[in-house]
């Protein structure tokens, strides 16, 4: 077992919380430099915190506080100690914006290689990025980290999906970061070229920016042959390096040297007991330029809390695979159901392929669910009643995941659109009532 | 065993076309046709002259296409020929999926196609009560 960070990463618990108290307290009175925190944390005093758990006297920062406050509102550091922009995908509403210290990158840097090096990758492999640069996290938070490893890192980008598959050929790509959508569909492309994706070097994937079920986890694996590790993060919490997977794969270690965690009630914002599934809360513990307060991320998962430690001899909190947004939660006939349960399901038929959309529409008062499915050409042995089969076999079992009927469309392959980021999954035609 | 083009189709106007725009191209002749169709999805079935070539081209243009054996049954064409020949294949438990059939022979004789469970057996069956079982060679030069 190696490590980026040895002593951070098995820190004990007891060194870990009095850690997390400490730099707790530094946090709140460093955001009192703010503009925003400066009238917001009047009424609060961090001296007597002295439990990590005491972070629930603070108020919540929202993604909304982030909006209003656009642009330099929440930074706490002189203009010129700033040394990077970021802003956030905008996967709902306005972008936000996020500045760093030269601190700060070191830190998120030295984070994310902890992260690589806890998937077993090292200085020796070959570091695919395929993922958007630019001000979006994942493209510049996962290079950095992988240079700061010692990986040969080919910033790739997305698109251009021939060339991508060109590089791994060229350059023998070891290990490569992209969105679960888009790593299924450069394995279509490599098929439709006449490459079997097994037969590349690859060993180690990184997938993360989109929440996605074990069973595209494992349809990854399987297609690839390698190993692929979920990642979490947010560009409000830095990007990518938030909480990773190690190689257990029972759940991501979330940094709680840097950030501190708490799963509240989305509804009422009451913190949750561990195991409940609830948001993620989180406070960052180390950012200069700007430090954030229970940040309620909008996502929504749990802790592991098995009673057991990590075999990997982590001592850092593991949280769950995200289950969706709390605002990716769609109610369809009155019932609450989540896109990734209806993935779950699609991706444990092996004749359907990677890409599906569900399609909500109204038809007079009634919402109706459809969804797209494409089917795996492999697997079509021309018999219209097997397909019928199919086609109800897959309707039975969303039925039983998420109680509402859905229809069920097949779509000849590559007919659904491909994305190279953050794929449209879902299509709400609903409308207003 | 004579070989049957199946193709996997969104039901969509221009669909039907830009299929046989792939035959067409690939320069394979058409024999027969079929469409065994539902309202959002259906499967087109084709004999050919060349069905390994035809099924090649498909696979290019990223069809989703499958090669199916199925039986070419000589039979006269006269009324009630089809019937006795499914109650036979019914008697020994033969399923058939799926069947059509043309006239060739200035209107004397016809070709059935059967898409049956088990082919084998099937033509075995036929073959014991006399019928022809048509050949690839002669059914693709047809």
């Amino acid at each position: 077992m190696t490590f980026w960070d040895k002593h951070a990463e098995t820190l004990p618990r007891d060194k870990l919380e009095v850690l997390q108290v400490k730099r707790l307290k530094d946090t709140v009175a460093r955001c009192r430099k703010s503009i925003f925190y400066r009238k917001r944390l009047k009424d609060v005093d961090e001296s007597r915190f002295s439990k990590p758990e005491d972070v629930s006297l603070l108020p919540f920062t929202t993604k909304n506080d982030l909006r209003i406050n656009y642009d330099f509102g929440l930074v706490t550091v002189p203009r010129d100690e700033i040394v990077r922009m970021h802003s956030s995908s905008g996967t709902t509403g306005k972008a936000t914006v996020i500045f760093h210290s030269r601190t700060d990158i070191e830190t998120w840097s030295d984070l994310v290689a902890r992260c690589i090096v806890m998937t077993g990758a090292n200085k020796a492999d070959v570091f695919q990025n395929i993922i958007s640069y630019g001000m979006f996290t994942g493209g510049l938070g996962l290079h950095y980290g992988a240079e700061k490893v010692g990986m040969l890192t080919i910033p790739s980008g997305v698109g251009n999906t021939k060339r991508q598959i060109q590089l791994m050929r060229d350059f023998n790509t070891t290990v490569f970061h992209a969105t679960p959508s888009y790593i299924l569909y450069v394995s279509e492309v490599m098929v439709q070229e006449g490459f079997d994706p097994k037969e590349f070097d690859l060993r180690i994937g990184f997938v993360g920016a989109e929440p996605h079920s074990e069973q595209t986890r494992q349809r990854i694996e399987d297609i690839y042959d390698i190993s692929a590790f979920n990642s979490y993060g947010m560009s409000e919490l830095n990007g990518p390096g938030v909480a990773f997977e190690c190689e257990e794969k029972n759940g991501m270690h979330l940094w709680e040297d840097q950030y501190l965690l708490e799963v509240v009630d989305p509804d009422n914002g009451e913190v949750l007991a561990p195991g409940e599934e609830g948001e993620l809360v989180i406070t960052t513990l180390g950012r200069e330029a700007m430090p954030i307060l229970r940040y309620r991320t909008g996502d929504l998962a749990r802790i592991v809390d098995d009673g057991k430690k990590c075999s990997c001899s982590r001592t850092h909190v593991r949280i769950s695979r995200i289950k969706g947004r709390c605002d990716d939660m769609l109610i369809v006939r009155g019932v609450n159901l989540y896109p990734s349960q209806i993935e779950d399901v699609l991706m444990s038929f092996p004749e359907v392929a990677t890409t599906y959309q569900i399609i909500l529409e109204r038809e007079g008062s009634l919402d109706s669910l459809t969804v797209r499915v494409e089917l795996y050409p492999k697997m079509f042995d021309g018999d219209l009643r097997k397909l019928k089969k199919l086609e109800s076999d897959i309707l039975k079992s969303i039925q039983d995941e998420i109680v509402v009927r859905p229809r069920i469309e097949f779509q000849e392959p590559g007919s659904l659109p491909r994305s190279e980021g953050k794929a449209v999954r879902v299509v709400d035609m609903r409308g207003e009532m | 065993m004579v070989k049957q083009i199946n193709v996997f189709s969104e039901n969509r106007p221009g669909k039907l076309e830009q299929i046989t725009g792939v035959l067409a191209a690939a320069n394979v002749n058409i024999i027969a046709v079929k469409i065994s169709s539902d309202e959002e999805y259906g499967v087109l079935k084709f004999l050919v002259d060349d069905p390994e070539k035809g099924f090649r081209a498909f696979k290019q243009a990223g069809v989703t296409v499958s090669l199916k054996d199925v039986l070419a049954v000589g039979v006269e064409n006269k009324p009630g020929n089809l019937h006795h020949m499914l109650r036979i294949l019914k008697k020994d438990n033969i399923d058939v999926e799926d069947c059509y059939g043309f006239v060739v022979d200035s209107e004397k004789k016809a070709i059935v196609i059967l898409e049956v469970d088990n082919p084998a057996a099937a033509r075995k069956i036929l073959e014991q009560h006399k019928y022809r079982l048509i050949g690839s060679s002669e059914l693709y030069s047809l």
